[in-house]
């Protein structure tokens, strides 16, 4: 019963989830829509419900499996936030499915409740059931429109290379539980010192980095992000570039800092050239991109190279930089996502000229849109600024003694500079198009109130993290402690 | 050579085939199957490793092997759904028709 | 008590601005109100603290990045001190005048509530960089002053060439920011700080540190952000076109307070600046004020003409910086700063009243005769002219008086540079006045012209009187004293105050006032009862050299035009090199394999993605566990 306490916030998340389900069948058709809205008001209670949690030291329960600390909080607020914009997004979405859309919800919490474990995750079983949790619900996610070929493949591509990611995952899993007889991450900890130098138990772990590497799209493990992003439905693909990548990241977190901590000096290097690789292919590949949400998933791996260098400081400033950064890119994204939403449901394909004068069609949509485009080049004062500054700090204080990360810094400049050109593209293509719009062409797009306030929130989120940092630099901070005492 | 290696060999065996069926066939039915096959030759590893190992009387392999199982399934659930999705829109089930997307 | 003032001076505008863009954008009273009634109380509580004479900084932390060894603290601090003091009341004032103006000459616009929220921005951005007490809070300030100013260019946006004249005005300043920000980073990165204060004592316990070649850069660098913001040659072009916007906005914002904001910027610096950089400074400032007069000689937009004399103004100021000597005393350019402030401000809501009057026509040879018409305007306008020129007893007088015994001092080619732009500044004004206001009525316009109502009078008067008086306020002595250095004992009697220049530098004043008589007799003699430029006639083509403002904007135009030209052909020679070059011809060369798997990357092909992910796989092995 305890341990059921310890993880109410996973367990609220599946009661809302399978109630969704419920709901679903007395609800009358044209209001199945609308439990969206319920969904999104029940994930925003119980993100109120997680700031009542006080923890003077960590939960554990299952025998150490599952834990609850700072690291775990900061991420469960991040996903319930994540998935309550998610939501609003989905209900922007939902006339383009045929049937099922409480489905659609349904699985977005499911998904949601897989991110929470996963965060809370201090055992390999719960690595993987958490990450299956996210993946599975994922392929059906991405496909969901299911008479859109797009969708589809979308859908088949990550099945296939999901499940090949998942098959290395358990394989190296094994290996971990051969070499050092556990799988719990606080007893491979005790562990590993002694049996690090065994080659077994490094493939193991190699193996391990594959499948998440596969989450958080990096390079070489990237090739999936541009054509799921591209086909798959925009609120999936929202869900996927914020809680799928960040879900990837804690994981990864946990791993090198909590399970075996002496890995992270061997694996340093590894570190730096999969960021610098990441960052450089993500941004180049941007460049001759037209299709919006194509773009996004290049960017979105490029991000992950940022991520990467964070982690590749293997300091409490870089995970606490990380931290922040995700916090940044949440709202950044998720904006830039619920735009792409809304302005582009009647245009085919989502190509980027088809913003021209979106200003004058809704200054909202595409005041937010411009300032995620920003706030991803890191042009202050918005939060992508400041998060790459605190990445690019975080990685100049320890390149004293790892001159590696002077070339992986200096990668990081130019792959900003080139990322300026596209994500300038964008507002130059709404403010400015090549050739002007027409008056007649433009309705104006109205907005309903949730999807306004949920822009407006994120616009918020964008300059707060720019503009007064100090809150969420401090709760990074505290949970980054957790992980690196 | 003992037992445990035997097994491991086995395993590492059928990993490779169920690899090599991954990538070499075009039927995406038959991409799932050597996928599964990988996953049961990492299961065949938990079993190995937990009947041998140290602790046999903590049932951490066998569990994970359960789950292991379990996920696999709702995988291969899910994968044949969509398979079929695609076969009735595309006439086939080769990946190889699938190249709408790209670049 | 005092201790909230300074914060209530730089919040309630942005209130202001909140509260109109959230409930008031319809409302035009409401909307004006709020954003007049919030400048004004900030201006009282200036008055209020600079009566109390309260200096030192309040400040709370604002980035605190502590990691027991290493720790990185920001501050959101507001600085008082004589600098920042005296901006303050030039900004509020200024700002209240121009504000109630406002409601006089927007009244009509049914943007208004647009229109003030963007003015009570503009000030709450201006207020934040000159209370700024680090870099890092002057910067975002600095982008915020970008911001609103691009909002109040591009106010009437449906006109193309306000449009365009906002995103030039934008554009330019990011080419001047992008090495504001470089020399910042530059100098955290050097000395580990941003805070002027602390910046200030090291540099005063370690003065070596100046000598240091990464500070010289980091010099050069922050100057470039002062260039953008104060349009100084060669980013000078978007400050013309600025005038766009409505007319208290190019007074308020691309006269007295938002270009000054370079010079305020360097003069804040001032003491981290190496003798290379305040030569390079000098000379830029001193190329501007020479090129915008004779740019504007040859105007004939009321508007445009001003704003090339405000040009012309700022190099003078940024010559005086520069001019001032590592480690010296800049106080003469924040002088004719504050002082130009009031003139120029005036100058402009002056032209203001004419365009209203005569609805909306900006060309002045469409004009004359309206000294008899709008006699408030006239006079007014009238003063803020000889106090441009630098006619004593006009406050001009006494700054611009400093600012050439400054030049007389240091550098006698600066000298004659700047002494012949006071004869250019005489000559193009007097133009206007002629032309504008005086001789022969030059369109049926003018005949219908009425003196503006009481809203636009009042302000003109408010700041005719600064204009006329504030040279025997010693504001150059209250700037002097945040310099430390020693000035010597102020005059008294205004008599005395009147005859120190000549008794201090008699060199400067007689040079600076026969290039005044000079610049009158040249205006009189061409334009005194004309109906049309004499001027062209007689320079050919060099009139339309003037004219067309020396080509710069086409040669920019051609620049940028072929930036990005060269960033397409970049782009499209990324988009070759890795989908043709490296594919096709990788086939087929020694990089076969490599070009085979780029390519399988790109096809969309799931098969060779399972291949890539595999291949990917064994290359992560093989790089950890084969050594």
């Amino acid at each position: 019963m305890n341990d059921l306490l310890v993880m109410g916030l996973e367990a609220a998340v599946l009661v809302a989830g399978l109630a969704v389900l419920l709901l679903d069948l007395w609800t009358p058709p044209a209001e199945k829509r609308n439990l969206g809205y319920a969904a999104a008001i029940a994930v925003g209670a119980i993100l109120l419900a997680s700031f009542a949690i006080v923890l003077p030291r960590p939960l554990a329960a299952f025998g150490g499996m599952f834990v609850l600390d700072e690291f775990a909080l900061f991420f469960d607020r991040f996903f319930l936030l994540a998935a309550l914009l998610v939501l609003v997004i989905s209900v922007e979405f939902a006339d383009r499915f045929e049937t099922g859309v409480a489905e659609f919800y349904a699985l977005i919490l499911f998904a949601l409740a897989g991110m929470m474990f996963a965060a809370s995750a201090n055992d390999f079983t719960l690595l993987f059931v958490s990450l299956e949790l996210i993946t599975v619900t994922f392929y059906v996610l991405t496909s969901f429109q299911r008479r859109q070929t797009q969708s589809l493949e979308a859908g088949v591509k990550y099945l296939i290379l999901g499940a090949l990611s998942s098959a290395f995952l358990v394989y190296g899993i094994a290996l971990i539980y051969g070499t050092a007889g556990t799988m719990s991450f606080t007893r491979l900890a005790e562990a590993a010192p002694a049996v690090l130098d065994s080659r077994l138990l490094q493939t193991g772990l190699l193996l391990v980095l594959v499948g998440l590497g596969f989450k958080i799209a990096v390079v070489p493990f990237q090739i999936w992000a541009p054509d799921v992003y591209q086909g798959a439905p925009t609120p999936a693909t929202a869900f996927l570039a914020v809680g799928s990548k960040a879900a990837g990241f804690v994981l990864l977190l946990r791993v090198l800092f909590t399970a075996v901590p002496a890995l992270g000096p061997r694996w340093s290097r590894l570190l730096i050239v999969l960021s610098a690789v990441t960052i450089l292919y993500g941004v180049l590949c941007a460049i001759p991109q037209r299709n919006l949400k194509r773009l996004m998933g290049y960017s979105s791996i490029a991000n992950a190279g940022f991520l990467l260098l964070g982690v590749a400081t293997l300091s409490r400033d870089g995970v606490s930089a990380v931290l922040y950064y995700l916090g940044g890119y949440l709202f950044t994204v998720l904006g830039a996502f619920a735009v792409i939403c809304v302005a582009l449901r009647h245009t085919e394909g989502e190509d980027i000229p088809a913003l021209a004068g979106l200003h004058q069609r809704s200054p909202l949509l595409a005041a937010t849109l411009a300032m995620a485009m920003v706030s991803l080049a890191g042009v202050p004062p918005l939060a992508g600024f400041f998060g790459k500054f605190l990445l690019l700090k975080s990685a100049l204080m320890v390149a004293g003694d790892q001159p590696a990360l002077y070339v992986l810094v200096a990668v990081a400049v130019v792959g900003v500079v080139i990322s300026l050109y596209y994500y300038f593209g964008v507002i130059r293509a709404m403010y400015w198009p090549a050739e002007p719009v027409e008056q007649g062409h433009l309705p104006p797009i109205q907005l309903s109130r949730p999807l306004r306030w949920s822009l407006l929130l994120c616009i918020a989120g964008m300059l707060w993290l720019g503009v007064l940092p100090g809150m969420v630099v401090n709760l990074a901070n505290l949970a980054a402690q957790t992980l690196l005492p | 050579m003992t037992t445990l290696q035997s097994y491991l060999i086995l395993s590492a065996l059928l990993f490779s085939i169920g690899l090599a069926g991954a990538l070499t066939r075009r039927n995406a039915i038959l991409v799932l199957i050597g996928i599964e096959l990988m996953l049961n030759a990492a299961n065949l590893n938990f079993i190995a490793f937990w009947r041998y190992g140290p602790h046999p009387e903590a049932l951490t392999g066998v569990m994970f092997a359960l789950f292991s199982i379990g996920v696999a399934a709702a995988e291969a659930a899910v994968g044949l759904a969509l398979i079929i999705a695609i076969y009735r829109h595309y006439k086939t089930a080769n990946l190889d028709k699938v190249t709408t997307l790209k670049g | 008590m005092t201790g909230i003032f300074p914060w209530l001076i730089l919040f309630l505008p942005l209130l202001a601005a909140a509260g109109i863009t959230l409930f008031a954008l319809d409302h035009r009273a409401v909307s004006a109100r709020l954003s007049i009634g919030a400048v004004v109380i900030s201006f009282a509580l200036s008055v209020a603290l600079f009566v109390h004479g309260t200096r030192g900084e309040t400040r709370f932390n604002w980035i605190s990045l502590s990691d027991g060894a290493a720790s990185w603290i920001v501050d959101i601090g507001l600085r008082l001190d004589p600098l920042s003091l005296m901006m303050l009341l030039v900004v509020t004032g200024v700002g209240s005048a121009i504000h109630i103006y406002s409601y006089g000459y927007m009244h009509d616009d049914p943007g208004v509530g647009r229109y003030f929220a963007g003015l009570s921005l503009f000030t709450f951005s201006m207020l934040g960089i000159v209370l700024a007490t680090n870099f890092l809070m002057l910067f975002i300030f600095w982008e915020l002053v970008g911001v609103s100013s691009w909002l109040l260019i591009g106010f009437w946006f449906e006109r193309p060439a306000a449009a365009d004249a906002a995103k030039k005005a934008f554009l330019t300043n990011r080419v001047g920011d992008f090495g504001f920000l470089l020399g910042i980073i530059l100098v955290w990165a050097v000395l580990g700080t941003m805070d002027f204060g602390q910046l200030q004592k090291m540099m005063a316990a370690n003065p070596a540190l100046i000598g240091n070649s990464t500070i010289g850069i980091a010099g050069f660098l922050i100057f470039c952000g002062a260039a953008g913001k104060s349009a100084q040659f060669p980013l000078h072009v978007w400050l013309p076109d600025a005038m766009e916007g409505p007319t208290p906005v190019s007074a308020l914002i691309h006269a007295a307070t938002m270009v000054a904001a370079g010079v305020y910027m360097l003069c804040r610096v001032h003491f981290m600046l190496a003798a290379d950089a305040l030569e390079f400074i000098a000379w830029i400032g001193g190329i501007t004020a020479l090129l915008a007069a004779l740019m504007a000689i040859q105007q004939n937009d009321i508007k445009r003409i001003l704003a090339y004399s405000t040009l012309s103004q700022l190099g003078y100021m940024v010559m005086t910086v520069g001019l001032s000597g590592v480690g010296g005393n800049p106080s003469a350019a924040m002088f004719h700063l504050t002082t130009h402030a009031f003139f120029k401000a005036l100058l402009f809501l002056g032209a203001g009243s004419v365009i209203l009057a005569l609805h909306h026509e900006q060309d002045i040879w469409k004009m004359g005769g309206l000294s008899k018409k709008m006699p408030v305007t006239f006079w007014t306008f009238m003063i803020a002219t000889l106090a441009l020129c630098g006619v004593p007893p006009f406050s001009g007088f006494f700054s611009k008086d400093e600012i050439l015994a400054t030049a007389q001092r240091t550098s006698p080619a600066l000298f004659a540079l700047g002494v012949a732009v006071a004869g250019l500044t005489t000559f193009y004004m007097f133009r206007l006045i002629f032309v504008a206001f005086t001789g022969p009525v030059k369109s049926q316009l003018p005949d219908h012209a009425h003196e503006s109502p009481a809203v636009i009078t009042l302000p003109l008067v408010a700041l005719a009187v600064p204009s006329l008086l504030a040279g025997f306020w010693g504001i150059d002595r209250f700037y002097a004293s945040q310099f430390g250095t020693g000035e010597a004992e102020a005059a008294t009697g205004w008599v005395a105050q009147l005859t120190a220049p000549f008794a201090h530098a008699p060199g400067a004043a007689f040079g600076g006032l026969a290039a005044v008589v000079i610049g009158f007799l040249a205006a009189f003699a061409l334009y005194w009862n004309k109906v049309q430029d004499p001027l062209p006639a007689m320079l050919g083509v060099v009139a339309r050299w003037l004219r067309d403002r020396f080509y710069f904007d086409e040669l920019y135009a051609k620049l940028i035009a072929a930036t990005q030209d060269a960033l397409a052909t970049l782009a499209d020679f990324v988009d070759r090199w890795l989908i043709a070059g490296l594919f096709v011809k990788g086939t087929h060369g020694s990089v076969e394999l490599t070009g085979r798997l780029l390519r399988l990357v790109q096809t969309g092909n799931l098969q060779t993605y399972s291949l890539m992910f595999v291949a990917g796989v064994a290359v992560l092995l093989l790089f950890m566990l084969i050594r």
